[in-house]
């Protein structure tokens, strides 16, 4: 409904095209964009560099985050030590420390990385801490009742518990990345889509924006859909515990 | 509706999702069943880390040019306090971020909770808007923020209505699944929508807008970040561009105490509407 009525306001002449493009024109940018590029970077090029950066940035946080979220779940003396600390740093837009750690790394893809390692880090650990101390107790003693070792029950009772959670952790990080990816790359890159579109918007090229703006939405939502199917296939019993 | 009850969903990263009884937003608001350990550890946990900070820069172990010191911030901190930097003040900054984050959370609120009153009520509404929302539910906000290129409007007032549309997304929805979760009134068809309705959905409608100011920090910091001359966002990267590090530092402690302070200002300000 939304795409119909954006095309009749193209038809119509309603909205000014240098300020709004119609989706005709989008469309015909996209195409120039996916064959020929612009600015001699192809729209492959770009979607290319912007998940590489993604999937290594969310990548280590999660294997870093969930074992020490894990951790603080299982120990109430680390738990009381990083709880604060965590909480002092989480609620900090990742972007506000893109300067200094530009200043750390210097200009090129780490900065990026490990900005999205940091944003994925933090709702990691919240995560898998959360999973584990919801585990309810009775099975625990149940499964200790039943001869468990320390071991056993950690792989077969907590782990299977907190699994869940973990993967609510992942699709929240993941949409988190994806966008603060983008708008990190609108301020400092030559490659990847958000500075696809910063530099479409320096030559008042509307219609790359707007497409741009429609391949970020569709990725991060095919994202989302790939971590939902993860979801359903590593856990199935979701929801049962 | 296809989403289960358990569905945690993806809050922040869409625009759209189920925060009251998500568990997703535990991850966004930060846990407030914490302190269940000591808290002592705690306060030695963060007091170590400032330690080291002050510890480090002291016998000069960092180079005040990679990570500024914390005389060196203080010092950064009152210039910004008294005479601010490019002529402008923190508090001047502070206020145009708080301002905008004002507008944004209140009329996206609103707007929210209208719809997810209507959605939420009618059954007819509901079947027309509900395949638009399942859509727009995951798509990542940071993602549009782009948009605030496309001229439509005065500039600060494109950020604005950005803030607004995640506010709105996430009240509407917390607003529809309180109303339609309700069922039935004794004494009141299901279809009716009066002021006892919308007291009742007031603490679902905090809990949305605490969960829509976690979210828009992120989009407000992003936004000021490109395109403005003033906000905390502009701040920290104006002090970039003139390599003062210390600037920067500043902007991120006010950042972690503005946000907490809007927290509980709007936790606060639930628990007096709802009494």
């Amino acid at each position: 409904m939304l795409f119909i009525i954006w095309l009749l306001s193209e038809a119509l002449g309603i909205a000014d095209p240098t300020f709004f493009p119609g989706p005709i024109e989008t469309i015909q940018g996209g195409w120039e964009l996916a064959t020929d590029g612009f600015q001699r970077v192809t729209l492959a090029e770009h979607v290319f560099a912007s998940l590489r950066r993604i999937l290594i940035g969310f990548g280590i946080g999660v294997v870093v985050g969930v074992p020490v979220g894990l951790a603080m779940g299982l120990n109430n003396t680390l738990r009381a030590i990083f709880d604060p600390l965590i909480e002092l740093f989480r609620p900090v837009p990742p972007l506000a420390f893109i300067p200094l750690l530009i200043l750390w790394f210097g200009i090129g893809e780490t900065p990026a990385v490990v900005m999205l390692f940091f944003a994925a880090f933090f709702i990691m650990v919240i995560a898998a801490r959360a999973g584990v101390t919801g585990v309810r107790l009775s099975k625990v003693h149940a499964a200790y009742s039943l001869g468990a070792s320390k071991q056993q029950i950690l792989r077969n009772v907590i782990l299977p518990n907190a699994l869940p959670e973990i993967f609510v952790g992942m699709r929240v990080a993941i949409g988190v990345c994806w966008g603060t990816l983008v708008a990190a790359e609108l301020v400092g890159a030559q490659t990847g889509l958000g500075a696809m579109i910063w530099t479409a918007r320096t030559f008042f090229r509307n219609e790359l924006v707007v497409f741009g703006i429609i391949i970020i939405g569709v990725i991060g939502v095919i994202l989302d859909l790939i971590m939902r199917k993860a979801e359903e296939r590593f856990i199935p019993w979701r929801g049962r515990g | 509706m296809a989403e289960s009850a358990v569905d945690g969903g993806n809050v922040s990263g869409g625009l759209v999702d189920r925060p009251a009884g998500s568990r997703a937003v535990p991850l966004i608001l930060g846990g407030e069943a914490v302190s269940s350990g000591n808290r002592l550890l705690g306060v030695a946990g963060v007091g170590a880390m400032l330690a080291l900070w002050v510890v480090s820069a002291q016998l000069g172990i960092v180079d005040p040019e990679v990570l500024p010191g914390p005389r060196a911030t203080a010092e950064d901190f009152w210039q910004l306090a008294t005479d601010g930097f490019q002529r402008v003040t923190l508090w001047e900054h502070l206020a145009m971020s708080l301002m905008r984050m004002a507008l944004g959370l209140g009329l996206g609120g609103v707007a929210g909770v209208v719809a997810g009153l209507a959605i939420g009520s009618s059954r007819t509404i509901r079947s027309i808007v509900q395949p638009a929302f399942g859509f727009f539910r995951l798509v990542p906000v940071l993602g549009l923020l782009p948009l605030i290129f496309v001229r439509f409007g005065p500039g600060s007032m494109r950020l604005v209505s950005l803030l607004a549309v995640t506010t709105f997304f996430i009240v509407a929805i917390a607003v529809r699944d309180h109303v339609a979760g309700r069922g039935p009134m004794p004494g009141s068809s299901a279809d009716r929508v009066d002021l006892r309705t919308v007291r009742q959905a007031l603490p679902a409608t905090f809990l949305a807008l605490r969960v829509a100011a976690a979210v828009n920090w992120n989009v407000l910091v992003a936004g000021e970040l490109i395109s403005f001359q003033k906000g905390l966002g502009a701040m920290i990267w104006t002090a970039r561009t003139f390599f003062q590090y210390g600037f920067v530092l500043v902007a991120i402690f006010a950042l972690v105490g503005v946000s907490a302070l809007v927290d509980f200002a709007l936790r606060r300000l639930g628990d007096w509407l709802a009494g």
